[in-house]
Parts: C-alpha cells; structure tokens; sequence
C-alpha cells in the first residue's frame, strides 16, 4: 500500500463496533474497526485508528501528523440515557411544576412503540425519569405567554432550593422555568444567585444549566429535557472528549478533534453540547448522501441505511438537509434541530413469524440483533429472519460472508423458514422466503414514499442513495416502481455512514424565539413591524454565530450564513422551516417576500388547497445555520473500461426468482471496473456487502465506481 | 384472473346495468344478513397470502401519511397534540376497508355517515362527483358530536364511485351555548352550535368561501374548524391520488375484491381470535354515569351483558339502559357503536386489519329510545355519558375472559372518566377565542395485573394520550397553570393501584374576559375497580372568586403550589381566601370569571386491582417517598408500617408489623360485615319503604320502565312483587 | 407455535414478571396458555378439588369429588353451585364514600349517590369485589362460565 499522506479521518463510536474511515490525498480509503470499549472508549477509539494506519503502512506520527481533521462521532449520551447511567442533577423548575418530569408527557409511554403496541395500550411503559422527584424544587416566578413577568423571582426559593438539592447529592443544578425562551430573566438571575452560592461554599465545580441557553424554543417539557440531558451525560462526555484530543495531540496531531453533531455539522470538541451529539451514527449518511448530491449535480436526494436491526430515511431536499425541530431521543422528547431520520424496524436481523391468534405473517419490528442473530449464523437464533430468507434464496453466499470469515448454515435457516412460515401458511420454502423479501422490502418502500410525501415535493425529482451491510441486498427491492431521478450504491456501502462523516462541514445551527404575529389582512405598517422583529432577530443570531465561530479559529469571510424562518398559518401548531430569499426585512414588501417563500413551500409540501392565507401568519421562531467549508474526501475518477464485466465473474451458482430456480451470475464487485454493465439475475459480493440484481434490473459502474441501478 | 373477478362482483364494469349505490348498499346488506358472510371465498389470500399482506401494508401506509401531514396543517391542539385525527378508506357501500391510527372511535362512525348519504339519496338529489367534499358534524349520523367534525371525499375510478375517503378531527370550537363546545348544561341539540349534516362544503377540490363565513360568523373562533378542514381535504386527496395508482397497477376488479376479503378476512379473525383467547361464558359488569341538572338529578347506568360462545361469537346486550332525555350525558347510537369498536380493538382486535369486518362479527342490541340510542335527534348528545361507561364495562368483562382463559397480561380494570375544561372570551392577544384544553387526554391509566396505573398517560378514547405542553395551552388559551401536578392518592387503590390524573390549578389573567367551566361526572366513583380494587378517586372542581392573591405577592408570600398531601382540603384552598365554590364531580357550566379568580379541576384517575391488603409493601414505600401517596393511605387503606431514622423520616418497612397489622384488617373486615342474605333482607325492607336516595330512585323508576327484562331481574333479586315500583 | 417457560407464567401469576418479559407476552400469544395456567393454579392451591376454571383473583370453578360444580376461594372456603352468583355466599359490607378511611371527603363519591359496596370471604376475609352503587342496586354477576362440554 504506497504511504500517501493521510488528510481526513473520521472515527464512528457504535453501540458495538468502533470504525474508523481515513481518506489520503490521493484518493484513496482505509478503515479500521475494533469492538467498542465502554469502559474507557479511548481504547476502541485508538485500537480503529490503528487498524487503519497499519493498513496505510504509516507511524503514529506519519498518520496523525499529517491528519488535517479528526472528526469523531459517538453514541455515549444515548448510551448514559438507555442505560440510566448518568450524574445526579438537581432541578429547580416554576413553582407549581415541580412534578414535570415524572409527569412527563403522556406521549413519552408510547412514543417507541410499534403501531400495534400504541393501540393496545397494556404495553405502554414509563422509563425511570432521569431526575427523580426528590431532587426537584419549585421557584416562586412567572413569566407569562407573551414575556411579561407575573410573578417575580423569589430568591429565598432559589437559596432554600440549591441547599436542598445539594443535601440530597445533585453533582450538577438544572433551571427550567416556564416562558424562559421569551423572558430568560428569571433564568439568568436564577444562575448569577446559584453560582455566588456555590462559589460560597467552595463548589465551583458544579456546573449550572439553564433551560434558555441549551435549548430556547416553546415547550416546557422538551426544554427540560435538552437541559436535564445536558447535565446528567454533559460532563463525563466532554471529559471523555478532552482525554481523547490530549492524546491525539500527544501523538503528534495539530489540529482539533470535531466532533459530529445530530444536525449534520462538525464542531470543535472544546465547543459542543453533549446534548448536540447525542445522535451522530445516523446523521453520517444523510451528510454523505448530501456530498454524493453535489458530486453529481442531484439538490433532491433520499438516504437509505439498511443495517442489522433498522431502516433509516433521510432527506436532502433542495440541498438542504431535512431538519427535525420535535426529535424523540432515548424515548425522552426534545425541541432541539436534529437531523430528520425516520426510522423503521427493518433490516437483516428482522425476525418473521405466524401470529398464532391471527394467523398472519409478522415480519419485525423485533430484530434478532447480533446475538443470538439469524438462524444461519449458528449463534443460537431460533426464528427466521430476512437474512435467512435471503440465503434460503441463494442471494447470500452461503461460504460466508466477510470473504469466508463467517460461514452461514444454509439447511437450518430453511428448516426453520419451512416450519414456522412456508408450512403455516401452505407455501413453499422458497415462496416463503421471498415473502419475508416482499414484505420487508414494501414496508422499507413504504417508509420512503412516507417521508417524501410528508416532507414535500415529487418522487420524480429525488435521487435515492442505497447503503449499510444490508442495503445493496434490498436496495432493487424497495426501489422497485418508485419514479426516482437515480438509484446509486456503492461498493464502500457498508463503511458509507463513515464516508459520509468525513464529508462533512463545520457547520452549527442557532435559533430564537420571535414574536412575529402576522394579522389577517395587515397593512403595510404591521408588516413591517414585523420585519423590525425578524432582522432584530437574525442580527443577533448571526452576532452570536460569528463570535462563536471566531472563537473556533474560522475568519469572517470564511464563514457562509443561511437564514430561516419558522413560518406557518395563524393559530397552526406546526410551522415550515422556510429557507429565506432576504437576510434582512426592512420594509413591508420585504416581509411579503418572506410570506411569499412560506406560501410556496406549503404548497409544494401540502396542497394549493391547504394554504389559509385568510388566517394571517405567525412567526414565532427564527433560525440560522453557519457553516465553514472544511477539506472533504474525494472520489478519484477513472477511466471507463467497456460494458462486459466478465472478467468480474467468477462462479455460477441458481438463485430464486419470480418463482422459479435460475442459473444466476455472481461477481466480485473489487473487480467490477468503470463502466461494466452487469445484467440481472445476478449477485454482485464484496468483502463486506451483497448486491442483489433481480431480472429487469441492472448495475452500472461509473467513473467514480459508484453503481446506477438501471430498469 | 381479473376477469373472472369482475363477474363476481355485481355491477361490474361487463355486467348489464349497473347497480345504483342505494341498490347497491341494499344488497351488501341483504347478502350479509343471510348468507353470514362479507365475500364468500377468500379466493385472492388462499392464492397468494403475500400478495394479500403486501398491499394491506400500502394501503395502510397511505392513510397513515395522510393523517402525518394533516397533522402538521391542524390548528386545533387536541389535533396536534392529543392525535384526535383518522382518516379512513370505505367501499362504494360505505365499510372500513382500512384506518390510520388515531381515534378509532371513528372507524365506524364515518362509515355510518357515509351509508347515510346513499340512504338519503345524495347519489341523485345531492350528486357525487371526482372532488367532492362533504362535512359532516351530525351526530345521529356520525360522530360523537359536533365536535367530531368529518370531511369525506368520494373516489372516482375511471370516471366510477369505487369507494370513499373521510378523515376526521376533534375540533374544539362550534358555537355551542357554553365555549369549547362540551357544556354540561345543554338541554337541547340546538345548545351545541353549528352542526352541519352531510353538507357538500366542497368541489373540484376547493372549499366553498360562502361556507367558510358560515363557520366564522357561527362560532367564537373559526381558525380550528377551518385549518383543520384544509387539513382534512390534504389529507383526502393524499390517499385518493394513491389509490388511484394503486388500481392501476392490480386492476380495478382485483381492487373491489381484495377490498371484499380483506373485510371479510377480519370477519373470520375476530372470531378466531375470540375463540383462542376468551373463555366463553356470560359476562356483566356495570358502569356509572348521571344526570346533575338542578331539579333533574339522576343516576344513570350502563349495564353490559358479554356472552362469549365456544365457536366465537362475541354478543353485547345493553337492555336495561335508561331512557334517553332532555339532558347532555347521553350519546347516538354511532357514537356508542365506535366506543365499542375503540375499547375492543385496543383489549382484543389490536393486531387485526382495524375495518368494518371487526364490527360485522359483533352483535350488539342497543334498545331504541335508550340514552345511547335516543329516538329523537332533537336531544343533546354532547358528553356521551353511559356510552363511555358501556365501554368501561365492556372492557372489565373482557378482562375477565382473558383472566379465566390464562392472559392475565391483558387483564385490566376500569380507564379513566373523560373530564376536562372549557373557557371563552377575549384573549391575551386580544383576540376572541373558545376552546376546551384537552390535557384529560392524558388521564391515569387503570391498574393491570402486573402492574400499577401510568399515572398522567392515557384515555379510552384515543391510546396514544398526551396532555401536551402547558406553553402549548398557554398560547391556544388565556388561563394560566399556577400548578400542574401528579394528582396523589386518585388512582384507585388495589394490589396494583390505578395511575393517578393531573391536577390544574389555573390562575384567570388580567387583561382577559373570560367565561370558564368544566365537565366530568356526577359526584360518583365512576371508574370502577376490578376483583377486590377500588374504584378511582371522584372529580371535583374548586373555583375561587376575588381571591387575595395580589396580597399575597405583595407580602411575598407563597403562592399555593397544589393540593398537597391533605387530609381534609386541599392545601390551594385553606392557603388563598377566597369565596370558594365546591362542585364534587366537576360539571361546571361555564360562567364569567373575574382577573385573579383560581379554578382546580382534575383528570380522571384509574381504578385499582385486586385487594389493597395484598400490594407489595416496598410499592407502598415507594409511592410514599416520591410523593404519589399519603402515609395516611398506606397505613389505613394498605396497613403498611414503616420503620423510621431515629428522627421522623421514613426508611422502610417493618414486616412483622405490617402482617400483623393486615391480619388484623382482615379480622375487622369479617366483624363489620354480615351475610349476604342478611344484607339483603334489609336493602329489600329501605326499598318496600321508598328509603332510597333520590339520584338512585330517580334511575329505577324510569328503568322498572323502560326494560321489561332488567326490571324483572330487580324484583326476582329482591324478591319484590311483580307490580313493585320505587314508592 | 410460540410457548413459554411455565416458570414464566408462574411468575405472572405472581405478578412478579419483569415488565419487558409481560411485554413479549402480550405481542406473541402461546395457544396452551389455559393449560398452563390451570397446572399452575392447581399447584398454588392447598386443597385437592380439580380446578374447572379461575374466576377471578382468589376463586375457582372446582369439581368436588363428589362431582359437584362450586366456587371456592384460595384458603379453601366455598360459595356454592357455580350457577349462582358466588356473592349470595360472600360477607357483605356498605362503606361510607367518604369516610375518611378509604377515601376523603373531598375525593369520595356523595352518600346521596354512591357507597362502596365490599365483598369479603367468610373464610380469610380476602376483598372479592367492591361495588361502586347506589343503595338498592342488584349484586352484579360478573361471570358464569361456560363449562358444559
């Protein structure tokens, strides 16, 4: 392997796994994997990095010398919240709401359920709250739906509260006050009084959140949540993150480790909110989806990662990244900007059984996971899952996956496909199996068509990106019919979510609540008081995001500024996150321009018959994304070869479709060159990945190797 | 193979002349009545069960992202927040094919609206065209009322009706007498607003201005009733569109007869699952409601008769059900019909296709002229009353057959009473607006046998219960949460106790001109417990006027923060002077309230299960130490004795105390109570003598009446003469 | 066919299974669940009688030796030919609604129309049943079950 220097990094701390995917700069890739360590995620951490310089045959220094950017990506925060294993806050919330996060939200019992399970309410569950009521303490204060204090702070509360609380062993302090997003005064105070009497008492460290500074938008218990999340998983993450960056920089590196936000940007370690980084694993390939789409000129794409347990949707509309302001985090509801991920439980572990009551086929949402896995695997799984279907139908290589490393028992996966599904239902085993596959595959179909019919704008425009271990093998599947744009995979479609990560840019998103309400039939005046609100508003931000940005080393003109607004209908409860044609609003027409942005998107994403003009508009939030462009992997083009892709081909073997056994073509996908054509039936295999090419379909390589599914 | 189908199918495109919709609904239901089925084979899932599962699962994705995106158009926040939306596909006769999720009340109720245009004659007086929309807030036809608001669209296939779409939400304005439309002082159906019967709002996918006006100069504030009509029509057109791909690609006759089976399929479900999962037998139970109009004071009933046969047939007698009046506590015969629909999909039919074909294997006999089946639609049927207790009762005897039959993990006892409160007038914008805050939906949830009530997280009639943010409510609705809190020791107590509701304590603002009230129960326990638990605690309302809270910010007091831990008032009312007002059972119409008056209303709670005597004691340790219940409670209802630190802090339990002490309870339980056959040779002699309190004389005279079959069961129970009335 | 550990519907009976565990019972239903349930019932007796059907919490359908259908309560007394409303056997007692033992004044239901009607067994003095009615009201028969083959 010739030793080109190393350029980017990034690292993607799983549940189980710890990968890491390194670009050099001539183009080439290298991963590393190791099994994630708990305990200390250093070690995992270093043990991938490893991995991946020894590929690339460098020293510690050669590699992390010359490493312009680390980005790292971790699932600890979720773990501390599904595991219950956090610090100990203490919360001072508005008197009379002392019971707000054990009451919680009715919404937080069911939110993760299946659809079944939500109407069949005995399975409804409440977790343990992450705080629990005896360490809560009421405020006497009040700031009322428009901003204005109805009952002042009482300080003495403030004071009795903290003593309290520290007597009861909180290791951090939480403020949530109602309306704090509109009137932070109560907040502020609330910490300058906390702080003095920490310091008071020699307890500087104990660190102080408050709900308006980590996530200032309407809804008191989201709010408390962001918040309380911050202080119970905040501090051991970003000690974790310090340690690793002093030893990076030890090794020899001079920049700043960066760190993946669930919004889609990088940012410095020094500088994040552990809350902001809770959900990174996904947003990697909705990042290199988006990357994909400028490579080929595609502004509308959709992300598919099929991975073991779930199907995950994302959305890059317009070349924006879909945002999710209400995203639901470890069963906890938050209104913090999350990148928009909807997922289904649907993958290669998805077990499949006959209802014994109903008699009908159920395939998922419960997975097999890793343990005990799919039948196949021999790791003691008893019920037929999609991957089992798919080796039943000669799909699956069955001397094993990872080239060999993992050989698949083929005879007891159909044995248990022929028992608990094909006999049941009076079908053959093969039948059976491509029923698992038809189901699966419409339900993640399903999924798509979902989310683009909600979120907006037409199938024809989008382009659909394919990836994870399992997305190649369902890929033809759930794109089957759909009228898109172009179906793309890649033979690094396992490691894509890494892939991605590394494309992506420093960027943070700011947002603040306004109170910009629009009467029905306003003149020019009101309009443009409005318009005073909204440039108020973004002038603030945009101060803010500067001097952070600043503060992380960026110059001015090196950092790009979008601004939104959060536009809907008078008295709606859900509002557009309308991309805004103006930075500024100075006069009435210019906020008719504003209107004028939000009308149009609601039309395309809703209906001309849906638009309510009659009702006037509220904007009550304003939004702004800073980004700075950060060095990116790239693809390294090659010339194309011819269509015939013979030399690829290396054995024969029948496979399953449309009912009947066909001789099918496998072919190594490392030998796949640009522009070969590869004519289905036939199965593509690569180290670490399946592509399944049914009759009517085919593969097509192009210069960057990437492959088009074509009809 | 779509040939032969078409044959099948009559009317069909190929056959001679087509049938007309009112023919048609005639013959669906002629056919079903004597053959017992829907479709007679099931010729489509026999060949291809895949085929059958696969395109179930588009439909059902369809209407779901319809109901998604109608979500984020709604104004109303019981549709945001609470989910009070579903939309649904019908047939051309009007059935359920298919539901999204959400208030599947309505499943049925939208059909019955639907069957109610064919009936009528709309397909000739009215017309049905590509893009029609027609509202419908009737109750007697569909709906519960006039806040269930429908908008169905009819689906055009090649220029043919093939089916329906409706979608439905819960508004909460409709210019009823009181705001927020759910008044307990209606007398009349003309006290509940704007109600609008099977009207065409609607066409080439437009909605009509004129009646738009209608709707905003007929009620206090339209922006609900209109957004969410908009929301409805995306949501319409969504599915419609869909499904017009979906035929093209199977072919329109392997469309009808899918469709066909896959109600009939459900049919034979229902019963199957009957069969496996419910021990057959005769099952009642009885839930309780009543009538608080002054001078009208009444209990009221639902007596529910469950027979469960061996082959799976599940019947529903509700004979003995009072007669309906001029009173608002009562429902129409599509609302009771969808409650029951509700309460079974989610204890027995979950895991079904929810469609018509559920509601097709039931029988039920809801007798004429009774307070679920009023014969004259000039009454008022604004708070259902006993047809949310049939559901309650249906759900119990369910219970019990899933308890005799072995799946105690489905055993559960009664969910809570439906409460909450409505307010109107001009608002902290200045606007004017009415409106009803739905956080009940999120009431406590009833204690199972395996574990206590989720307190402050569920309701009957919709599962996914959310109470929504309190700055939600704020913006939609001028009265301010002084406190908002768990409401301790409502859940019924039981081995596993019922989930407690929530409490509001709501301060009235300066600046705004306000009317509130409030609607729950008479002062009865309404959610009963199941096997040996209590019954919830009962609602009440407190609403104190001229309060000296400004007083009390200016000495820097407290300002009360709750009910407390009380033994005798709650701590909100012995804390504030003020000229208190106590209503137990919380119907409170609506009526001016100054700035600075205060207005506690609470949640339903849930009931208990089983003997409070047997509760895990570290249980009752735990409710104490997080506040959830009162030492009191532990000690008197589940003799718990607690061991303390030295000082008066709790820090366990004293075992041999506590035995001791349950033995002991146990012992005074016996010494207190008598035989029952003494028991009932004193009741018998308060009857003969008239000794019986006016709400529960006024119950029995009108129903010795009104049911043949329940008043001879009172009189052979008691022994009483044929001719016995309530003296 | 999907079955369960019968140490597992034990410990549900008990109500001592873990919620996660109640939670794949209630998505995937075992068909012999009856069985199971009747060996188990039989064994948390203390008498011989062979259980017909559990009633409810404490009471079985149990065929005497002598042949004859009646229900019986955990600690072994009877109530009686199942066919009748095992109540008519029961140690009966009205509790006040609000009578500061139970409920508070202010969270109990009025005298003038509701009281707590409880139903213990003369034997052990265990709560069956509480019924909340108002004077006058007929016991409810909650369950006569279908036992003839």
């Amino acid at each position: 392997m010739s030793a080109s220097r190393p350029v980017v990094c990034y690292t993607d701390v799983g549940g189980t796994f710890t990968d890491c995917f390194v670009v050099t700069e001539n183009g080439d890739f290298a991963l590393g994997k190791a099994p994630t360590t708990p305990a200390d995620i250093a070690e995992g951490f270093h043990a991938a990095l490893r991995m991946a310089r020894e590929h690339l045959g460098l020293t510690e220094q050669e590699f992390l010398g010359g490493l312009e950017v680390i980005g790292y990506g971790a699932t600890t925060v979720l773990n501390a919240l599904l595991t219950r294993s956090g610090g100990k806050p203490g919360v001072l919330v508005t008197r009379g709401f002392e019971d707000l996060l054990t009451m919680e939200r009715g919404k937080q019992s069911w939110v993760t359920l299946s659809r079944v399970d939500r109407i069949h309410p005995v399975t409804h569950r409440r977790q343990p709250p992450l705080v629990p009521r005896t360490r809560v303490r009421g405020v006497g204060e009040r700031i009322n739906s428009v901003g204005a204090e109805m009952i002042p702070l009482r300080e003495q509360d403030v004071l009795s509260g903290v003593d309290q609380l520290l007597a009861a062993g909180a290791d951090s302090l939480v403020v949530v006050f109602l309306w704090s997003f509109l009137n932070d005064g109560h907040e502020r105070r609330t910490k300058e009084i906390i702080e003095a009497e920490l310091a008071r008492r020699g307890l500087s460290d104990i660190p102080v959140f408050i709900s308006s500074e980590i996530s200032p938008t309407l809804r008191e218990l989201p709010r408390a949540n962001a918040t309380t999340i911050e202080a119970y998983a905040g501090p051991s993450t970003l000690r974790a993150l310090a340690k690793l960056e002093g030893d990076l920089k030890a090794g020899g590196f001079t920049g700043d480790l960066q760190v993946m936000q669930s919004a889609g940007g990088l940012a410095p370690a020094r500088h994040v909110r552990a809350v902001d980084t809770a959900m990174s694993g996904p947003v990697g390939g909705v990042v290199g989806t988006r990357f994909i789409g400028e490579l080929y000129g595609f502004d509308d794409l959709i992300s598919t990662d099929v991975g073991g347990t779930s199907f995950d949707v994302g959305l890059v509309s317009g070349g924006f990244i879909g945002i999710d302001r209400e995203p639901v985090l470890a069963g906890l509801l938050l209104s913090l900007p999350m990148m928009e991920v909807h997922s289904i439980g649907a993958g290669g572990g998805t077990i499949s059984r006959i209802d014994a009551l109903t008699g009908r086929l159920v395939v998922g949402p419960e997975s097999a996971g890793a343990i005990p896995g799919p039948v196949c695997y021999r790791k003691g799984g008893t019920e037929p899952t999609v991957t089992d279907a798919n080796l039943v139908l000669g799909y699956l290589n069955p001397a094993g996956l990872l080239g060999g490393k993992v050989n698949l028992d083929a005879a007891s996966a159909a044995d248990a496909i022929r028992t608990k599904i094909a006999e049941p239902l009076g079908l053959s085993i093969e039948e059976a199996a491509l029923g698992i596959r038809r189901v699966i595959d419409t339900r993640m179909k399903e999924a798509v068509s979902g989310l683009v019919s909600l979120r907006g704008s037409r199938m024809e425009d989008y382009a659909l990106l394919g990836f994870g271990g399992a997305g190649p093998g369902h890929l033809c599947g759930y794109s089957e019919g759909l009228p898109l744009k172009a179906v793309l995979t890649f033979p690094y479609a396992a490691t894509f979510t890494a892939f991605g990560a590394a494309s992506a840019d420093y960027e943070h998103h700011y947002h603040r609540a306004v109170n910009a309400v629009v009467p029905p039939a306003a003149g020019d005046d009101a309009l443009a008081d409005v318009g005073r609100r909204l440039t108020a508003a973004w002038v603030r931000l945009e101060e803010q995001a500067v001097e952070q940005m600043e503060r992380e080393g960026f110059a001015r003109d090196e950092i790009s500024l979008r601004h939104l607004a959060m536009v809907r209908y008078g008295k709606q409860l859900n509002d557009l996150i309308t991309p805004m044609p103006i930075s500024r609003a100075h006069t009435a027409d210019d906020v008719r321009a504003v209107l004028a942005a939000f009308e149009d998107l609601y039309a395309r994403v809703y209906a001309k018959g849906a638009q309510f003009p009659q009702a006037g508009f509220e904007i009550f939030e304003v939004g702004l994304v800073a980004a700075a462009h950060k060095v990116k992997p790239w693809l390294v083009k090659s010339p194309l070869a011819d269509e015939d892709a013979r030399e690829a081909r290396y054995d024969e073997r029948p496979a399953f479709w449309q009912g009947e056994w066909q001789p099918t073509q496998r072919y190594d996908w490392d030998l796949l060159r640009p522009g070969n054509v590869v004519a289905g039936p036939a199965i593509i295999e690569a180290l670490t990945t399946t592509l399944v090419v049914p009759p009517s379909r085919a593969a097509r390589v192009d210069e960057y190797r990437t492959v088009w599914i074509e009809e | 193979m779509s040939a032969d189908i078409e044959t099948q199918v009559p009317g069909a495109a190929g056959s001679a002349t087509p049938l007309t919709l009112k023919e048609r609904l005639a013959r669906t239901e002629r056919g079903i009545s004597e053959t017992g089925y829907y479709e007679a084979d099931l010729s489509l899932k026999e060949s291809d069960p895949i085929t059958f599962e696969v395109l179930f699962t588009r439909l059902l994705q369809t209407l779901t992202n319809a109901r998604e995106v109608a979500l984020s158009i709604s104004a109303s926040p019981s549709t945001r927040e609470q989910g009070e939306i579903i939309f649904g596909l019908y047939t051309r006769e009007g059935d359920a094919i298919c539901l999204s999720t959400g208030l599947m009340i309505h499943v049925h109720t939208m059909s019955r609206a639907i069957k109610w245009m064919i009936e009528n004659d709309y397909e000739t007086l009215v017309g049905f065209d590509e893009g029609d929309y027609f509202f419908n807030n009737d109750s007697f036809i569909g709906g519960g009322h006039p806040s269930d608001q429908m908008l169905i669209t009819p689906l055009f296939i090649d220029g043919r009706l093939e089916g329906w779409v409706g979608g439905l939400t819960h508004v909460t304005e409709t210019g009823a007498v009181e705001p927020g439309a759910m008044g307990s002082s209606f007398t009349s159906r003309f006290a509940e607003g704007l109600i609008m019967p099977c009207v065409k709002i609607g066409s080439g996918d437009t909605l009509r201005k004129d009646l738009d006006i209608l709707v905003d100069r007929g009620v206090r504030s339209s922006t609900s009733w209109l957004a969410d009509n908009r929301a409805k029509l995306t949501g319409n057109m969504i599915v419609r569109e869909k499904l017009k791909e979906l035929v093209a690609d199977v072919g329109l006759g392997f469309y009808r007869k899918i469709c066909r089976e896959y109600i009939e399929d459900t049919m034979r479900a229902t019963r199957e699952k009957v069969r496996r999962s419910l021990f057959p037998g005769r099952y009642r139970e009885v839930a309780w409601r009543g009538v608080t109009l002054p001078g009208q004071e009444s209990l009221l009933h639902s007596p529910c008769e469950l027979v469960i046969t061996r082959d799976g047939r599940l019947e529903l007698d509700y004979d003995g059900l009072p007669s309906a009046r001029r009173q608002p506590f009562q429902a129409t015969l599509p609302l009771f019909e969808g409650m029951l629909f509700n309460g079974l999909i989610q204890n027995v039919f979950y895991d079904l296709r929810y469609n018509d074909g559920t509601f097709l294997a039931i029988r039920l006999n809801v007798p004429l002229g009774s307070a679920c089946n009023p014969d004259n639609i000039q009454l008022p049927t604004t708070l259902w009353g006993p047809a949310y207790g049939g559901m309650q009762a249906c759900a119990q005897a369910v219970s019990r057959a899933y308890y005799a039959q072995g799946y105690r993990e489905e055993v559960h006892a009664s969910g809570p009473l439906t409460s909450g409160n409505l307010a109107g007038g001009v608002d902290q914008y200045g606007r004017l607006f009415g409106s009803q805050c739905f956080e009940f939906a999120s009431s406590g949830m009833y204690a199972t046998s395996f574990m206590d009530g989720l307190d402050t997280a569920f309701s009957d009639f919709n599962a996914e219960g959310d109470m929504g943010d309190a700055e939600v409510w704020e913006q939609q609705m001028p009265q301010i949460w002084l406190a908002r809190e768990i409401r301790r020791d409502g859940g019924g107590f039981g081995k596993f106790r019922g989930g407690n509701g929530i409490h509001s304590l709501y301060l009235i603002p300066e600046g705004t001109e306000m009317e509130m009230g409030s609607f729950g129960s008479p002062p009865i326990f309404s959610t009963a417990g199941l096997m040996g638990g209590y019954p919830a605690a009962s609602l009440r309302v407190w609403v104190g006027r001229n309060t000296n809270l400004s007083q009390m910010l200016s000495q820097g007091l407290d300002l009360p923060n709750g009910e407390g831990l009380h033994t005798e008032l709650p701590d909100f009312v012995s804390e504030v002077e003020a000229e208190w007002e106590y209503v137990p059972g919380q119907n409170y119409p609506a009526r001016a309230l100054p700035p600075e008056s205060l207005f506690s209303v609470v949640s339903g709670d849930g009931g208990g299960y089983g003997d409070p005597l047997e509760r895990r004691p570290e249980e009752v340790l735990r409710d104490v130490v997080d506040g959830l219940s009162s030492e009191r409670t532990a000690l008197d209802v589940y003799a718990v004795v607690f061991t303390r630190d030295g000082a008066q802090l709790i820090d366990g339990v004293d075992a041999e105390a506590t035995q001791a002490l349950r033995a002991q309870h146990r012992r005074d339980r016996l010494a207190r109570a008598v035989p029952a056959r003494e028991y009932k040779a004193r009741v018998r002699e308060r009857l003969i003598a008239g000794d019986i309190p006016a709400p529960a004389a006024a119950l029995y005279r009108d129903v010795l009446r009104f049911s043949a079959k329940w008043a001879a069961e009172f009189r052979t129970f008691w022994d009483l003469p044929d001719d016995y009335e309530v003296p | 066919m999907t079955s369960y550990s019968s140490q597992m519907i034990s410990d549900l009976l008990e109500g001592t299974l873990p919620l996660d565990e109640v939670a794949r019972l209630q998505r995937d239903k075992d068909l012999d669940r009856f069985t199971t349930v009747l060996k188990l019932e039989q064994a948390r007796v203390p008498w011989e009688d062979r259980i017909l059907v559990p009633l409810q919490e404490s009471l079985y359908v149990v065929e005497r030796s002598d042949g004859a259908r009646v229900v019986k309560c955990r600690c072994g007394q009877e109530f009686g030919d199942y066919r009748q409303n095992w109540k008519e056997e029961a140690a009966v007692c009205e509790r006040h609604p609000q009578d500061g033992v139970v409920y508070l004044k202010y969270k109990g239901a009025d005298p003038a129309w509701q009281m707590l009607r409880e139903f213990y067994c003369p034997g052990c003095g265990v709560q069956l049943d509480v019924e909340p009615v108002p004077v006058g009201y007929p016991f409810v028969f909650n369950f006569l079950p279908d036992l003839d083959e």
